[in-house]
């Protein structure tokens, strides 16, 4: 069972920023610039959330994680992009 | 499955993995009073001249022989000869009137009750490290445990009672791994957050156990109303299944996100490494080793195959598999009964299939097909060998292929007429019909190889087919009921809907094969296949055809260690 994640930083470090950014596209796509969308299991989640809080300073720097619900379809309904650049969505079999 | 050494990460293993990370790095090593004199002493020792300043260690590793017992004290505070132990806990402790834990953060905040006191379990842990601390020589007044979700420390006292407790538990443990693996727990509250619940499977075991299955999954006894399976498994994992089928592709890794490139070296796409649920590489792919290592690492199965489909090798980690269920694989499977019990299972399932198949789908069937095709069943139901049964499964496969070519609409007939003329033919496919059947099967047989390796089951040694080099007879065994149900489905589907035309095909000497396209709009159609839900007869929740393929790996192996005593596999009505 997945669940949908939106998750933002504030990282005041360039040095973290890159590890941290790096970290994230472990783990869902870039939408914007530090806000990822993320869709986890339970067990990823956990991981996620160790693996940010061993590379931020927590006196510094913040993390956001929004939870946008189980039911994919309806998460990434629920976000209206304007202008430029909508990511495409990729679910079940990805051929290349 | 401790014993066994069979473990599985969950969400909550994790968080605790993660409470432990500082705890767990360990410290200078102390020495035992009665070993101090034997030894040098630390450089921390001699800086402060002090050997009795109190110092908490952490992850200290104490082993008694006469115990027959090792353990990792998470923390201990070491003041002198006196020794307090401080256990780690992820979550809460015990509420007086409450029996389960309750649930973690994701859910919402449980009432806290008064009297928070620790679980049985830690209790008797702490007591082990107690009695390991006095064996070293230590002097042990109080312990502590540490509820990290609560930020609470407990105070336990030690006294007789918590030895005694400790020493009776051990001993239990002891007699528990001397024997066989015991039959899973009946309706525990402990079962649903478990990690190991997927390989343990309580609910369907004991279901299993208690009401012995008629073939076509009719349960002959009632089962007690509260025997009803709860749904345990999670109902879907929604990850992407990736396949790389284009010629010159490689695949690397960034950090930990997978990154595929074409010939050029541009980017094609970039995939976040845990949405990957599996990685299919057909023919001329390139995967770097790195890239193998972090799948390696996560647990992602990736397979290689021919462009045909044809599976070469698989890599899957090298995760604790279970050895006792490799020896009763190779013990059970020996005997001619239990091989033909399992054969017959499968064959019976797959006539049953096939059946329903054609009756749903061809438009004009011939009245006896049904009645002759039930009489294989009979048939298979009363074979005596495996050979017998092979006979009985090859005039079933006969009359259904005979009638295949009916399931295909009005405008696909002419691709019907000639797989018709053809019959079903393999080495090579002389028509698309042919070409796509042979391109599921090998599908089918990558993902049943895949989920009896999960299952600890080795994949070459089955009972219906005969085992020879190279050929995972157990997979073809488990396919056989499903070969229905999704290739020869898939088949009929994706023609019928025009998803797979003329065009699609490429027609050589060599036979006929799919082209890149093709093989494309092959995998769209499969993999909506693979994540249709059905029920299941007999544990009536719903799962995808995916995931009954890994439950139904699981409950072979279940019936191979004799935790179930009947086989029954899938039949949609």
């Amino acid at each position: 069972m997945r669940r949908c994640y939106l998750v933002c930083y504030d990282i005041r470090n360039d040095k973290r920023l890159r590890r941290v950014h790096k970290l994230m596209k472990a783990y869902g796509e870039p939408w914007q610039y530090s806000v990822f969308y993320c869709s986890l299991r339970s067990i990823d989640r956990v991981r996620l959330e160790l693996a940010l809080r061993e590379e931020m300073n927590q006196k510094e720097d913040q993390v956001l994680i929004v939870d946008l619900g189980a039911n994919e379809e309806s998460a990434r309904e629920s976000s209206t992009f304007m202008g430029a650049g909508v990511p495409e969505a990729e679910s079940g079999v990805v051929v290349i | 499955m401790t014993v066994e050494g069979v473990f599985l990460p969950s969400a909550d293993t994790e968080q605790g993995a993660g409470v432990h990370r500082r705890v767990d790095r360990p410290s200078e090593a102390v020495a035992g009073p009665a070993l101090r004199d034997k030894k040098p002493t630390s450089k921390l020792e001699e800086q402060d001249g002090d050997p009795d300043r109190p110092r908490a260690v952490r992850s200290l590793v104490l082993t008694s022989e006469r115990l027959g017992l090792t353990a990792t004290l998470d923390l201990a505070q070491i003041e002198g000869t006196t020794a307090v132990p401080v256990e780690y806990r992820k979550g809460r402790p015990r509420r007086s009137g409450q029996s389960v834990e309750p649930a973690d953060e994701m859910m919402e905040e449980p009432r806290l009750l008064p009297g928070p006191e620790p679980w049985p379990t830690d209790r008797v842990q702490l007591g082990l490290q107690v009695l390991l601390l006095e064996e070293s020589g230590y002097r042990v007044p109080e312990a502590y445990l540490y509820y990290s979700a609560e930020k609470l420390k407990l105070r336990v006292q030690v006294d007789d009672a918590l030895r005694q407790q400790a020493l009776a538990e051990l001993e239990a443990a002891k007699r528990t791994s001397e024997g066989l693996r015991p039959p899973p727990l009946i309706n525990d509250p402990r079962c649903p957050r478990c990690s190991l619940q997927p390989i343990c499977l309580p609910d369907e075991i004991n279901h299993q156990r208690l009401t012995s299955l008629t073939i076509d999954g009719r349960a002959d006894g009632h089962p007690k109303e509260e025997l009803t399976p709860r749904k345990l498994w999670p109902p879907r994992d929604d990850g992407i299944h990736v396949v790389l089928q284009r010629e010159g592709v490689r695949v690397g890794v960034r950090g930990q996100a997978v990154r595929v490139t074409d010939k050029e070296g541009s980017v094609v796409r970039d995939l976040p490494l845990a949405n990957i649920e599996s990685l299919a590489v057909l023919g001329g792919v390139q995967v770097s080793t790195q890239a193998l290592t972090v799948f390696a690492d996560h647990e992602v199965p990736v397979a290689f195959m021919s462009s045909a489909g044809r599976l070469v090798a698989m890599m899957d980690p090298l995760g604790p598999t279970s050895a006792a269920v490799r020896a009763a694989q190779v013990r059970v499977l020996d005997r001619p009964d239990k091989a033909l019990e399992l054969a017959r299972a499968v064959t019976i399932a797959k006539i049953s299939n096939q059946r329903t198949l054609l009756m749903r789908n061809h438009a004009s069937l011939p009245g006896r097909v049904p009645g002759d095709l039930q009489e294989c069943m009979n048939a298979a139901e009363r074979a005596m060998t495996v050979d017998e049964l092979r006979g009985h499964e090859g005039n079933a496969a006969a009359i259904y292929f005979a009638h295949f070519a009916g399931m295909f609409k009005e405008g696909v007939k002419e691709l019907g007429a000639q797989f018709d003329a053809n019959g079903r033919q393999r080495r090579p496919p002389p028509d698309p019909v042919n070409a796509v059947l042979s391109f599921g099967y090998s599908m089918l047989t990558n993902e049943c190889t895949a989920a009896l390796r999960l299952a600890s089951l080795e994949p070459t040694l089955g009972a219906l087919h005969c085992t020879r080099p190279g050929r995972p007879a157990l997979s073809l065994d488990l396919m056989e009921p499903f070969r229905p149900l999704i290739a020869d489905s898939v088949a009929v589907s994706a023609f019928n809907r025009g998803e797979l035309t003329e065009g699609h095909f490429l027609s050589t000497a060599a036979g006929c094969s799919l082209t890149d396209a093709g093989r494309k709009a092959f995998f769209a159609a499969y993999g909506r296949r693979m994540d249709t839900e059905v029920r299941h007869p007999v544990f009536e929740y719903r799962l995808s055809y995916r995931r009954m393929l890994m439950l139904h790996a699981r409950l072979i192996a279940a019936w191979l260690l004799g935790e179930v005593p009947t086989l029954a596999f899938l039949t949609t009505r």
